[in-house]
């Protein structure tokens, strides 16, 4: 039987502006200059990792693992 | 008391023949019901005929006092629980390969049906042998045995979710992020691409709960999760396995108890949609009789 890992945090998208919203922990934080580029990079990462993007409204996106 | 030979034929032929009948109208091809394919087919009615056999040849072994048949029934009933055993593993053994599981509620209920409609047949052959002994007559005897397997359909007879509850069309709306309906958040879509595609193709509906029973029925996880997998496979999905965003959902509406269904799917009828719902069976083994017990009875009032 195979055996996934669900509902932990994989990687966090944050704006650079927003680098007071979050501090380190288990997961890698990737500092991105605007939101385009957030919401480019939370995608790419989604797919990558079958992880849902979640917008916390603060400048923070985090990816949560779900496969 | 010896039976001739002709009429132990006609006793065993008769309820052999009924029996399987009986087993092979339950094995009709609905396009939920597994098995689907000529193998599964083969391998219920090869089991069907012996379960008839079971009950055929019970009936004249006990009038010639031949007790010891009796065990070869209770031998049967193990048998069968064998099979609803078979049927549980070879669909926990598929539940990985789905995108939306059938979910543990589902597969019992649908192992339990397969087993109970193997006692169905032994029943009407039973039955049969029975009715043909008394009677002497092939004819009345496959009278009696076509009533049964009639009657047997009310002991056989599934509740839907539209029995349970009603199955009203809604809209979906984001607050921001937050995927909404009727003010409850089901989710938070981070992704703008997730969001645009939720919002063309995205369909909600709300099952509202007709009672008390049905409310605590239609809260269980299994019945929401045999719903989402019903809708999946038959509207077809846009999620892959690396968009998670665009999975089906439901939850439930704290206000009310009622269940909402998001589902972003192929071919967005929302008709088609609440059709669907309205047919997933309310899987028995869930399902909860709460106005049966004084407090929960006291508590509504």
């Amino acid at each position: 039987m195979e055996v996934h890992v669900t509902g932990f945090i994989i990687a966090i998208v944050a704006l650079k502006k927003a680098k007071d919203n979050v501090s380190s922990g288990t997961a890698p934080i990737i500092y991105v200059e605007n939101e385009e580029e957030q919401q480019k990079l939370s995608m790419y990462l989604s797919r990558i990792f079958k992880a849902a993007a979640h917008d916390l409204e603060n400048g923070v996106f985090i990816l949560v693992k779900q496969y | 008391m010896n039976i001739s030979h002709e009429l132990y034929i006609n006793i065993v032929a008769c309820g052999i023949i009924l029996g399987t009948i009986a087993r092979f109208i339950y094995l009709r091809v609905d396009y939920r019901q597994y098995p689907t394919y000529p193998q599964g087919y083969m391998t219920h009615l090869t089991l069907g005929v012996i379960s008839a056999a079971l009950g055929a040849f019970s009936v004249p072994a006990l009038i010639e006092k031949q007790y010891t048949a009796v065990t070869f029934l209770a031998l049967a009933a193990q048998q069968f629980k064998g099979v609803r055993e078979i049927e549980r593993a070879s669909l926990e053994k598929m539940e990985a390969t789905e995108l939306i599981p059938r979910g543990a509620a589902y597969i019992e209920n649908i192992a339990k049906i397969f087993e109970a409609r193997n006692y169905i047949a032994m029943a009407v052959a039973a039955l049969t042998s029975l009715a043909v002994y008394l009677s002497k007559s092939v004819i009345i005897g496959t009278i009696m045995g076509g009533l049964a397997i009639y009657l047997s359909r009310y002991v056989m007879k599934t509740a839907y979710i539209r029995d349970i509850a009603e199955v009203l069309p809604s809209k979906i709306v984001f607050k921001g992020p937050l995927l909404c309906v009727e003010n409850v958040v089901l989710a938070d879509i981070g992704l703008k691409e997730g969001r645009e595609i939720i919002e063309k193709f995205g369909m909600a509906v709300i099952i509202r709960p007709k009672g008390l029973d049905s409310l605590i029925s239609i809260n269980n996880l299994g019945i929401r999760q045999a719903i989402l997998h019903e809708a999946a496979n038959q509207l077809g999905l846009k999620m892959n396995i690396d968009t998670p965003e665009l999975a089906p959902r439901t939850m439930n509406n704290s206000k009310n108890g009622d269940i909402i269904v998001v589902m972003v799917a192929m071919n967005p009828d929302i008709e088609a949609f609440v059709e669907i719902i309205k047919n997933v069976p309310a899987i028995e083994t869930v399902r909860k009789y709460p106005s049966k017990s004084r407090g929960a009875r006291k508590a509504v009032n």
